[in-house]
């Protein structure tokens, strides 16, 4: 009798065990489908391959860790990036001295009217490779520009989130994330400007 | 609406992040501001160049995979890898970790230090004791009988090695097995003339040579003499083969050096 009882008791646990494991593994293939976005917002973060790496497979090990903190129907992909992002912030950004914002125009000494140029869209053959070309000059830009613009255009050009969600995981007021990207996208432009008017003037 | 007014409108109508009413208000700038109609193309394309340029980012297979399989680690040995990971934590834990890798690296050294280092140090002790009477020695008057009995105490494992001291007015006149440093050590006593010799034979290597010997190699014979001494007590040592002969006595060490390279047998 007595083992009968302890037979089902330890059914029992092995059944709640399963089924915990298996939530568990759903959730990290849940994760995993969201591996590009981690990658790609911690590599324009932290600026190389390497600490994109060590950021996102912490960030993956965290969320594992904290399953029980995410709340099923929200935004995975945002509690995930909210993730990366403190990691981001407590371990790459806090102590860094972040370039005084004046100094940032590549072309600074001969700049002239950007806005008298209006890029025309090229739809020639040469369009890919001036993507690329144009992907590499972005990259290097970004670079340039301090932390708290850089984060929130990476976060709604690229990681496709709303103000409001950038908002959240930047754990600033909607406004600032606005502001930030619009001087960002400036800032951005500026160090651009030697290439985007030669981008403009071709046929 | 002025155009300083007008530039964060063009950013939030670029991310479709304005109400009805707020996206018509900047679209009737736009229609009526040439600069600030050229400042949202810009913008709009920077920000469609970047969609375009981070597409093409995509996470390295390697931290794909790495990422798959730590996440189909099994549960008991992630909670390993945590716990494993919380001890280290604790802030005295590596140091002490360190102690005691140290302390099991260097174990048998100290080990060693302690009971083989011992077994030659301690032959310096046996001698002095012998020569001031305070063991019992069972005479043995014939040095054949003495040895077949000696071998036969260390279950004939090895035999003592026996010089002929009969110059020096040396006999042997009596020996004992005993165990110093957990080995069996065969000890005979020479006494005549002069100052005692007691001879120490065991199954050794050279490393049990005290750190601190003299070493001295014959070139004829090819066999390293090992020196040391304590107090006004002498000794010197040598292999042959398994076997660990130390000469004690407190005859000048010079002597017993000369002595020993002398009796030696080849190697």
């Amino acid at each position: 009798m007595d083992s009968g009882i302890a037979l089902h008791y330890n059914a029992t646990v092995v059944t709640l065990r399963n089924a915990k494991e298996l939530e568990r593994e759903r959730f990290g293939s849940e994760i995993m489908t969201h591996l590009d976005h981690l990658y790609r917002v911690a590599y324009y973060l932290v600026k190389n391959d390497s600490e994109a790496q060590d950021c996102v497979q912490e960030t993956c090990a965290r969320a594992l860790g904290a399953q029980e903190q995410f709340a099923p129907g929200t935004n995975l992909k945002a509690w995930l990036t909210k993730i990366l992002y403190n990691f981001f912030y407590d371990f790459y950004a806090r102590n860094k001295r972040t370039v005084a914002a004046a100094d940032l125009s590549e072309s600074a000494g001969n700049k002239g009217d950007l806005f008298d140029t209006l890029p025309a869209p090229s739809p020639g053959p040469e369009t890919q490779m001036l993507a690329r070309e144009l992907g590499v000059r972005i990259e290097a830009a970004l670079k340039k520009i301090p932390d708290e613009f850089r984060a929130p255009i990476v976060l709604v050009d690229m990681g496709d989130f709303t103000y409001a969600e950038a908002a959240e995981i930047l754990a600033c007021p909607i406004g600032t994330v606005r502001s930030r990207l619009s001087r960002g996208r400036k800032l951005l432009q500026e160090i651009l400007t030697g290439y985007v008017l030669q981008f403009g003037t071709e046929p | 609406m002025d155009c300083e007014q007008a530039q964060e409108w063009i950013t939030a109508l670029i991310d479709s992040e304005l109400s009805e009413a707020e996206r018509r208000a900047i679209e009737d700038h736009l229609a009526g501001c040439r600069r600030c109609q050229r400042i949202y193309e810009q913008e709009r394309q920077i920000k469609e160049h970047f969609r375009l340029a981070s597409a093409v980012v995509t996470a390295p297979a390697a931290l794909r995979r790495m990422i798959d399989e730590s996440m189909h680690q099994p549960r008991g040995w992630r909670r390993f890898n945590e716990r494993i990971k919380a001890l280290l934590a604790v802030p005295w834990i590596r140091p002490a970790l360190a102690v005691a890798l140290l302390l099991l690296v260097f174990y048998p050294l100290i080990f060693r230090g302690a009971g083989e280092r011992g077994v030659a140090l301690a032959t310096l002790t046996t001698h002095a004791e012998i020569e001031a009477g305070q063991k019992t020695l069972a005479r043995a008057d014939d040095p054949a009988e003495l040895k077949r009995k000696l071998i036969q105490a260390v279950g004939s494992r090895f035999a003592p090695m026996g010089f002929d001291l009969s110059e020096l007015k040396l006999h042997p006149i009596s020996g004992f097995v005993e165990k110093i440093g957990g080995r069996e050590v065969i000890v005979t006593v020479y006494r005549g003339e002069g100052p005692d010799v007691t001879c120490f034979t065991f199954l050794g290597s050279e490393s049990d040579a005290p750190p601190g010997a003299e070493r001295f190699f014959d070139e004829a014979k090819k066999i390293n003499f090992y020196s040391f001494a304590q107090s006004n007590i002498h000794a010197v040592m040598h292999r042959e083969g398994e076997v660990i002969c130390i000469m004690v006595s407190k005859m000048p060490a010079a002597q017993l050096l000369a002595l020993m390279r002398d009796r030696a047998r080849h190697a």
